[in-house]
């Protein structure tokens, strides 16, 4: 009898802990699946970001984090960002860095070379126009606006070509543009190139109609993961945001939540 | 995808051929002030007569060999080392640190190499076969280098960020300054001149045998420093997004950290405290060549290198007949320099 590791990512009793105090235990999540935008929501200080920097191995935890199949835990950093990798909150430096040069070095970072081909600023030129922003390749990073630099960062992301991608509150510091944008470009990046996307949100309306997937995150533990519909109840909503919330339909099939108050 | 983007390619690449003419540009300053240096003094040479005393030193005579041999190119050479270690340390500081007010002199490593030389000086430390001098330089170099490690412990082992890391350094530039005044307090008038050389710096003590050492530690160390150009530049993009990117930051920082102790207490043991050249070298660069580290790192090394040589070519001429101090001078050629670099480039942070 054979059997089939399950695709995509796994996460199975996780533990993190800073100092004495335990933060996450005996986490079970996913799995998530390739193709899909996968949401993690849950208030302040719920451990969106703690699990998501231990899934990216940026944090020392206990338990198992498998790729499809795979367990991450014991590769070393360099290795572990090629299969998964973690994008922080903050949006890149503005430093006096060319787009283009920020590419390159995301590119060599963990290499030994130092010089590069022709064939490395191409293929960093292809990532940049799939993110949009070949037009500004040339310019200096501290030129740019906070949603060309998440742009830019993102582009360096997927430069790297990882095959899962963690994104702490990508859209946090993005006006409604580029809040749009952003995700715009992670839903069709992540079906085109069959990646395993999560993304810390905030917005419940993003989650409900943009993310394919909902993990609603409280007190440490997954309280609801399933299909946005399911898992943003107005039920789940007040075990976990102390709020009071209705679920609308529009005309046009959209849904949206509309806070009414706090409990 | 060259085809789709041939404009911009061509930008960037003529951007990056303006950069290493930066460099060269810089190279070219360099020398022709460390010659200048060779030339100017109290007996006064043609170019010409300097250009045969270096290359033929046996067509001219005794006397104009030894004082260009002797005396003036191995200031003119120690100047320029210096100055490229000092600027060296303080780009990769800046770099690891994520602070613009990073230097070998802001975090405490010329405190703790003048404190180091006055508890050689003062005490009249001696051993047998080994000359007072490099028994000074020894002890700057040994303080100088467990004042970095004794930060890198306390910063690891209170987790802390790097602004902890500028706080502690501040403490230790205020404790070692306390101690080497302390210690000025109960020097005789002998040790107390001979004191003063370390505090205030002076180039005018280099033998062929420091100028060497520092020479050979800058050539071994620089090769090491652009190998760590592309993680370095990561870095500079936030702590957390080069970890992502699969860049080992502890170890990234210790390695520089090495480096960086290995340049300042070397340029500290030997010629005293020289302060703001670690911290104009790399605001200059960076304004000069962006932040792309294969470029920022010599730029740096090269710019640190170019004042100190410029400072050093002042301190001689300023009072005819006495070299003043270089440490006093670097601050005076330094800041008009510097005030020029940041004004012009529109004054935004760096």
């Amino acid at each position: 009898m054979t059997h089939t590791p399950p695709a995509g990512l796994v996460v199975n009793n996780l533990g993190v802990r800073y100092g004495r105090r335990s933060v996450l235990a005996g986490v079970h999540a996913g799995p998530f699946p390739h193709g899909a935008v996968c949401a993690v929501l849950g208030p302040n200080g719920s451990g969106k970001s703690t699990l998501l920097r231990a899934m990216g191995g940026l944090l020392r935890a206990t338990g198992a984090v498998t790729l499809d199949g795979v367990d991450l835990a014991p590769l070393p950093l360099p290795l572990r960002a090629q299969h998964c990798l973690y994008l922080p909150q903050a949006l890149p430096e503005p430093v006096r860095l060319n787009v283009l040069d920020a590419m390159l070095a995301a590119r060599h970072a963990t290499g030994r070379q130092s010089a590069s081909t022709t064939e490395d600023i191409d293929a960093a030129m292809a990532c940049l126009h799939d993110v949009g922003i070949a037009h500004l390749a040339t310019r200096s990073l501290h030129e740019l606006s906070g949603g060309q630099r998440q742009l830019a960062g993102l582009a360096q992301a997927l430069g790297r070509k990882p095959r899962a991608l963690l994104l702490d509150e990508p859209l946090s510091a993005l006006d409604p543009y580029y809040q749009q944008t952003v995700m715009a470009l992670l839903r069709r990046e992540t079906t085109q190139r069959g990646l395993v996307t999560i993304i810390v949100l905030h917005d419940l309306n993003m989650a409900l109609n943009q993310c394919d997937l909902a993990c609603l995150l409280h007190d440490g533990h997954i309280l609801a993961y399933g299909s946005p519909t399911d898992a943003l109840t107005p039920e789940n909503l007040r075990t976990v945001y102390r709020i009071q919330a209705r679920v609308d339909e529009g005309l046009n099939g959209q849904r949206f939540i509309s806070t009414t108050g706090v409990v | 995808m060259t085809r789709h983007h041939p404009t911009i390619v061509q930008t960037y690449q003529s951007a990056m051929r303006h950069r290493s003419l930066v460099l060269a540009g810089l190279v070219g300053a360099l020398m022709l002030s460390i010659l200048v240096d060779c030339a100017v003094g109290p007996a006064a040479f043609s170019p010409a007569t300097l250009v045969r005393a270096i290359v033929a030193p046996s067509a001219v005579d005794a006397q104009t060999s030894l004082i260009v041999w002797q005396i003036r190119m191995p200031y003119a050479l120690m100047a320029a080392c210096v100055g490229g270690a000092l600027g060296l340390a303080g780009a990769e500081m800046q770099t690891i640190l994520a602070n613009p007010l990073a230097s070998p002199f802001t975090l405490g490593l010329s405190a703790a190499g003048a404190f180091g030389a006055s508890l050689a000086i003062v005490l009249g430390w001696h051993v047998s076969f080994v000359p007072d001098m490099w028994l000074t330089a020894g002890s700057a170099f040994v303080c100088a280098t467990l004042s970095v490690w004794f930060l890198d412990v306390l910063v690891r082992l209170r987790q802390g960020g790097t602004g902890t890391v500028i706080l502690c350094g501040v403490a230790l530039v205020f404790s070692f300054q306390a101690l080497v005044a302390l210690m000025q307090f109960v020097a005789t008038e002998d040790a107390l001149q001979n004191l003063v050389f370390w505090t205030l710096g002076s180039l005018t003590r280099t033998t062929w045998g420091t100028l060497g050492l520092l020479a050979g530690a800058l050539g071994c160390i620089f090769p090491f420093s652009l190998r760590a150009a592309w993680p370095l530049t990561t870095l500079r993009m936030g702590e957390d997004r080069a970890a992502s990117l699969g860049v080992d930051v502890p170890c990234l920082r210790r390695a520089s950290l090495v480096r960086i102790s290995l340049l300042c207490a070397l340029a500290v043991a030997f010629v005293g405290v020289i302060g703001f050249i670690g911290l104009v070298a790399p605001h200059i660069a960076r304004r000069l060549v962006g932040e792309d580290h294969r470029f920022y790192l010599p730029a740096s090394m090269l710019s640190g290198a170019f004042i100190l040589s410029l400072a050093a070519l002042v301190a001689r001429v300023l009072v005819p007949g006495v070299v003043v101090p270089t440490g006093i001078v670097t601050a005076l050629v330094g800041i008009p320099f510097f005030l020029v670099i940041v004004l012009r480039g529109g004054g935004d942070a760096p």
